[in-house]
C-alpha cells in the first residue's frame, strides 16, 4: 500500500446522483445520498458505523463525526489526482481500507511522505496551488486534526465569502507544480516541508528555532519585515512558545507569500 | 561470494516484511475516546464558513 489512487467509489456515489467530480457539502445530502456516502465511508476506512458514531445514538456529535465531515467537506471536495485526467479522490484514495495511515512517530519520514504523495501527487480542483496550507492552513497548524476535534464542523454555506481568498488571479499564475523538480515544489516549499515542518510537529522548539534564524537569511528584499518575523519566531522557539513561533510564521506568510510565489518562488534558499 | 551475501541481505529485508517504498502505516490510538458523544450544539451556535472551493476564474462551478 503506497502513495494516492483515484478513488473507486464513483460509481456507488452515482447511484444516489452524487458527481465525484463535484460533491456537495455533507449537510446538504439527501437522506438517501448520506446513507451511501456513510456506507462509502465506512468502506473506505475499514470501520463499522460506531467507528465514528457513538454507539448510544448515531445522532449524537462525536469527536470522529467532526473529523470525518471536515476531511469530505474541505479536502475531499477539494482534491483531485494530479494527473491529465484530474481523477477524482475520495476518502478511499488515502486511506484505502484503513481509518489511520500515518505514523506520525517518525516526523521526517511523515514529512517527506507528505511532499512527496499527498502534495506531489494531488492538485486542487479549483485552480489554486495545493501546497501544505490545503490541510494545515496557513499557521500552519501541524495538528489539524486535532483542532477538528475539539469543536463542532462548521458548515459550508456557499453564499458567505471564502475565508481564504486566493490572490487575484491577474497577478498571479499558479506554477506550484512548475517550479520544482523531482518533488514539484518550489524550492523554498520544499525546504520548509524537510527543514521546518518535522521540528514544529515534533515540538522541538530548540530546533525550531535553528531553523526560523536560517529563514531569517532568505528575505529578498531588505525592505521586507521578514527577517523580523523570523527572529521574532525563533526567540519565541528558544522561551518555549511555540503558539507564539506559528503565529510570526502566519503573520508572514499573510504578508508576503502572494508576492514571494509571483516574483520569486524559484529562489532557492 | 558478493552476490550471496546481497542474496542473503535481500532475503532478510523481504523476510522481515519491510518495505521503503510502503506507507508508513500508525499504531491506533486506541485510548482516545473519539466516538464518546458530545453534547449537542445549540442551532444558534453553530459555526457556517464559506466554500473551502475558491476557484481563480470566478464562481463555484466554473
Amino acid at each position: 500500500m503506497s502513495g494516492v489512487h483515484a478513488t473507486r467509489m464513483g460509481e456507488a456515489l452515482a447511484e444516489v446522483g452524487l458527481d465525484v467530480r463535484d460533491l456537495p457539502p455533507l449537510e446538504t445530502l439527501s437522506s438517501k445520498q448520506r446513507m451511501r456516502v456513510m456506507k462509502t465511508f465506512t468502506e473506505s476506512l475499514g470501520v463499522p458505523c460506531v467507528g465514528c458514531h457513538a454507539e448510544e445514538g448515531f445522532t449524537a456529535d462525536t469527536k470522529r463525526k467532526r473529523v470525518a465531515k471536515r476531511m469530505y467537506n474541505e479536502l475531499v471536495r477539494v482534491l483531485a489526482i494530479d494527473d491529465k485526467e484530474r481523477s477524482p479522490v475520495f476518502c478511499d484514495s488515502c486511506h484505502d481500507g484503513t481509518m489511520f495511515i500515518l505514523d506520525r512517530r517518525e516526523k521526517r519520514k511523515v514529512a517527506t511522505y507528505m511532499a512527496e504523495v499527498l502534495v506531489g501527487k494531488l492538485r486542487r480542483v479549483d485552480g489554486r496551488d495545493h501546497d501544505c496550507g490545503t490541510c494545515h492552513e496557513d499557521g500552519p497548524d501541524f495538528r489539524f486534526v486535532t483542532t477538528w476535534k475539539s469543536m463542532p464542523a462548521p458548515e459550508i454555506d456557499r453564499s458567505l465569502p471564502a475565508a481564504r481568498v486566493p490572490p487575484d488571479p491577474a497577478s498571479y499564475t499558479p506554477t506550484t507544480k512548475a517550479c520544482g523538480q523531482d518533488l514539484h515544489l518550489c524550492p523554498l516549499q520544499f525546504w520548509m516541508r524537510e527543514r521546518v515542518a518535522p521540528s514544529f510537529a515534533a515540538g522541538d522548539a530548540k530546533d525550531v528555532a535553528v531553523a526560523m534564524d536560517e529563514v531569517a537569511k532568505y528575505s529578498p528584499d531588505a525592505s521586507w519585515k521578514w527577517g523580523d518575523l523570523a527572529h521574532g519566531a525563533a526567540e519565541a522557539a528558544r522561551r518555549g512558545d511555540l503558539v507564539a513561533a506559528r503565529e510570526s510564521c502566519q503573520e508572514c506568510h499573510v504578508k508576503y507569500k502572494a508576492e514571494w510565489r509571483a516574483s520569486h518562488r524559484t529562489r532557492k534558499p | 561470494m558478493r552476490a550471496l551475501v546481497v542474496l542473503l541481505l535481500t532475503s532478510c529485508v523481504a523476510a522481515s516484511g519491510y518495505d521503503p517504498n510502503a506507507k508508513p502505516t500508525t499504531p491506533v490510538p486506541s485510548d482516545e475516546p473519539d466516538t464518546e458523544p458530545l453534547p449537542p450544539t445549540p442551532k444558534a451556535a453553530r459555526k457556517k464558513v464559506g466554500d473551502p472551493r475558491v476557484y481563480l476564474d470566478g464562481g463555484h462551478d466554473s
